[in-house]
């Protein structure tokens, strides 16, 4: 078997992500709510998990750093609780639907403006776009940093100046890029960052979190039991416990410490670097295959995704086949990304999505390449 | 057996991150104390809080000001 999907999940994890979850399960007590050694136990790793998120995305105060169970619930909470009636919201086309869900919900349910930096046929954006949205009542600027479809990179650090010149929050969904390449929210501008764990991060499903630069007001999504201020009748205005209602996913946090620890000592420049080689080899190949249509810019510098098609073949029938006939797991259909599919035409066909992770080898790709060569022809 | 009761120097902490760092900074430099739950005579944003000996205070004084570390108040108090 060949695993092409980790832009869904990472299938292969460092054995230390393993072991530290298998620890946790016996070791860990509840974070924050006690001092025996235990709950200690549990504090301290969470402690940990937190500065080093923080370190990894140049965040200030680990404090600033709250975890959630993946981008879909950070972005929900980022979005639910800044917005109300009146504001307006600039997204764009390459949005997943954990971006677009949220606020046409909001847009419906709250009368939040929300317009979108349409993207053209090949996926691109124009960046002039941003700046000629931008009204009065604007609020906030939400960008996804990679195409989670095209693999397509929003140039944050040209968004966050807008975003600052303009006074508005700069939002960035890093789903596809964290873990897989260098981000720093100071240096981009970048207020808010929403992460998974279980995707280039290589930590355990079930974890990921909100980064802020800086200290915001916001509404929790959840309010209940934090260990702290116990007879107030209101969840406590503090980072992080202000948006981290109820037990953490403690064992969750312990992988995704390893996996920090694995990706700080391996070096996150080693594993972009590792994934863009595979990635452009791939690219570069199937490119010249007859009856391939690949989506996006090809640029070198990209989340490690492809997306394609061959002729007008429903894009299913080939995952179905890559997989059942050479054990080659892709990805097909709309990816959760409807307004990229409609702006690239293929909504109806959908597109074949190859991601690449730090397990994948040369080996792998050749043999993707030389298959579809294969069924093409 | 419970112990007698006896006078400490109790740190609290805005939130359980300022709380860990402070037992983290101290483990590592030999400084005195250990993290108990937050006093209930004690109100404080943390659910922790730091408990050391009473002579203990003013070395936390120069020891937390000196590194900078976030805490919200520091008592004397029965035990």
């Amino acid at each position: 078997m060949i695993y092409l999907d980790n832009a869904a999940t990472s299938l292969n994890r460092p054995q230390e992500v393993i072991d530290a979850v298998v620890k946790a399960m016996t070791t860990m007590g509840n974070s924050g709510r006690s001092t025996h050694e235990d709950a200690l136990t549990s504090s301290r790793i969470i402690f940990k998990a937190r500065r080093s998120v923080a370190a990894l995305f140049n965040c200030q105060a680990p404090d600033l750093v709250c975890f959630t169970h993946n981008s879909t619930e950070a972005l929900n909470i980022v979005i639910n609780g800044l917005f109300s009636s009146g504001d307006h919201v600039i997204s764009t086309d390459l949005e997943h639907n954990s971006v677009l869900r949220p606020l046409y919900r909001l847009r419906k349910e709250r009368n939040v403006e929300v317009e979108f930096v349409k993207a053209d046929s090949n996926g691109q954006l124009d960046y002039s776009e941003f700046e000629s949205l931008i009204k009065p009542n604007t609020r906030a600027i939400i960008t996804t940093h990679a195409s989670n479809l095209t693999g397509d990179l929003v140039d944050v650090d040209r968004v966050g100046k807008i975003a600052e010149k303009h006074g508005l929050l700069y939002i960035v969904d890093a789903s596809q890029t964290a873990g897989a390449r260098i981000i720093d929210i100071e240096k981009s501008n970048i207020d808010i960052l929403c992460f998974t764990g279980h995707k280039a991060l290589m930590g355990p499903q079930g974890t990921g979190g909100i980064v802020f630069r800086k200290s915001v007001e916001i509404r929790p999504w959840n309010v209940g039991g934090t260990g702290i201020q116990t007879y107030s009748e209101e969840q406590p205005a503090i980072f992080p416990t202000l948006l981290e209602a109820g037990t953490l996913n403690g064992h969750g946090i312990a992988g995704l410490l390893a996996s920090l620890e694995w990706i700080n000592n391996t070096g996150i420049d080693v594993i972009h670097d590792h994934e863009m080689e595979l990635t452009e080899r791939f690219t570069s190949a199937v490119k010249q295959i007859e009856g391939i249509k690949v989506y996006g810019s090809c640029s070198s510098d990209k989340a490690p995704v492809v997306a394609l098609n061959i002729r007008d073949i429903d894009s299913g029938v080939i995952s179905a086949e890559l997989a059942r006939t050479y054990g080659i797991e892709t990805r097909s259909g709309g990816h959760c990304a409807p307004r990229i599919h409609r702006a690239l035409g293929t909504e109806k066909q959908g597109a074949v999505r190859f991601s690449f992770g730090w397990f994948n080898t040369k080996k792998d790709v050749d043999t993707a390449i030389e298959v579809l060569k294969s069924i093409t022809h | 057996m419970l112990k007698e009761k006896k006078v400490y120097t109790v740190i609290t902490f805005p939130n359980t991150t300022a709380a860990l760092a402070m037992e983290e900074s101290c483990k590592a430099d030999g400084v005195a104390g250990e993290l108990i739950p937050v006093p209930n005579s004690i109100t404080a944003g943390c659910g922790f809080a730091w408990q050391a000996a009473e002579e203990e205070k003013d070395n936390l004084v120069l020891y937390i000001t000196g590194k900078g570390l976030k805490f919200s108040e520091i008592y004397t108090i029965e035990l």
